[in-house]
């Protein structure tokens, strides 16, 4: 069994260590393990216990941490400017979304502007595009992308 | 995820996801449905998931949409959707436990998981332990079905209602609903051999003028 801890970069050789020992614990059977258990003078029933709620305390702290997370992540976002892209001309700014949707058929026919009785985009959620897509730093404030 | 959600103001569409490397900006219709804004939501997670890097603007005929027209990344974001809300292992024992199909466990089910009636019908007929399979009928005939795995493919739903079938009440408004009826498997199946057996059907209104029909088969049609 070949276990990776995170994504990418090195791994700690602490967590290496842990990755290892969890392998080994994988591949024992049922009886090795019970084996093992009995050997160290152990309950099996209340180790068995134990490790459950120690897995249930980190899973709930893992999951408090992506929370936070998450939640530092939206007061970042919402401290971020939205993007002045719309006091460009209207032919501009929709120029600009064309651009971004270039290369996808669907997407570019979806952004063409609402003609008269159309299924177009209107002028408000042309802004909106624009201004995600200054937030998401796709286009600077002249529309330009970077 | 590296994705934002936002409540907006959408006129030409029901969401939409911008996004650039690896972030994204999820906007949903802020009115309506909480149900079909959650879903709408896991929808457009889905085409992130799916097709990361790409922007989507989707119209409310391409979320949850479940006609056999609707394109291939539309459908997958769909099912990650349905993946999501209804996760498999939740469901599965959840929808077992009711002791047969019907809409008023699909009900339960679609409060329990707070989904649409129309999401949760289909999640139960996939993942259910019964032969079941649900068919929308429109004005102009048969839009899309649905079946249960265990049921075999020549068991293709008519193009057509049959004037005996509760489904023509409601199609036309005269009921909101029909309770569960026993009727010849010939009024939804044009198969040589239909008219040996019976179904059970059952019809609720769908969205806008159509009609949702709940088959349950019984085992001699899977044979």
């Amino acid at each position: 069994m070949v276990i990776v801890s995170g994504t990418g970069g090195p791994v700690p050789p602490i967590v290496r260590l842990a990755d290892e020992l969890v392998a080994d614990i994988m591949d024992m059977s049922d009886a090795e393990l019970l084996a093992e258990i009995e050997a160290e003078g152990l309950n099996a029933e209340e180790e068995a216990d134990r490790m459950r709620a120690m897995i249930a305390i980190a899973t709930a702290q893992s999951g408090k941490l992506r929370l936070k997370a998450a939640r530092a992540e939206i007061d970042r976002a919402a401290g971020t400017p939205r993007g002045q892209v719309h006091q460009l001309p209207l032919k501009e700014r929709a120029a600009v979304l064309a651009r971004f949707a270039n290369d996808d058929t669907k997407l570019k026919s979806r952004l063409t502007m609402a003609a008269r009785n159309g299924e177009g985009i209107t002028e408000k959620e042309l802004d909106d595009i624009l201004a995600d897509l200054r937030e998401l730093g796709a286009i600077d404030e002249d529309g330009n992308p970077i | 995820m590296g994705a934002r959600v936002r409540n907006g103001i959408l006129h030409s569409c029901e969401a939409r996801i911008i996004g650039f490397r690896n972030q994204a900006i999820i906007t949903v219709k802020g009115d309506g449905d909480p149900r079909r804004r959650r879903f709408s939501i896991a929808h457009e997670l889905g085409h992130w998931q799916h097709h990361r890097g790409r922007s989507s603007i989707c119209r409310a005929s391409e979320i949850g949409n479940f006609s056999q027209g609707n394109a291939g990344i539309e459908r997958q974001a769909d099912n990650y959707a349905a993946d999501l809300l209804m996760p498999a292992y939740l469901f599965r024992p959840l929808a077992t436990a009711h002791r047969r199909p019907s809409f008023a466990a699909i009900d339960a089910l679609a409060a329990a998981f707070s989904t649409s009636r129309l999401a949760t019908a289909l999640r139960f007929v996939d993942l259910s332990p019964w032969p079941c399979m649900i068919v929308c009928h429109g004005q102009n005939g048969r839009r899309w079905f649905r079946r249960n795995g265990g049921i075999p493919h020549h068991w293709f739903p008519r193009d057509d209602l049959d004037p005996e079938s509760d489904a023509m009440d409601v199609l036309y408004g005269k009921a909101d609903r029909a309770r569960p009826t026993i009727i010849g498997a010939d009024a939804w199946f044009d198969r040589w051999n239909a008219d040996r057996f019976n179904v059970t059907e059952e019809c609720v209104q769908g969205f806008g003028k159509e009609v949702l029909a709940l088959l349950t088969l019984p085992d001699q049609m899977l044979e």
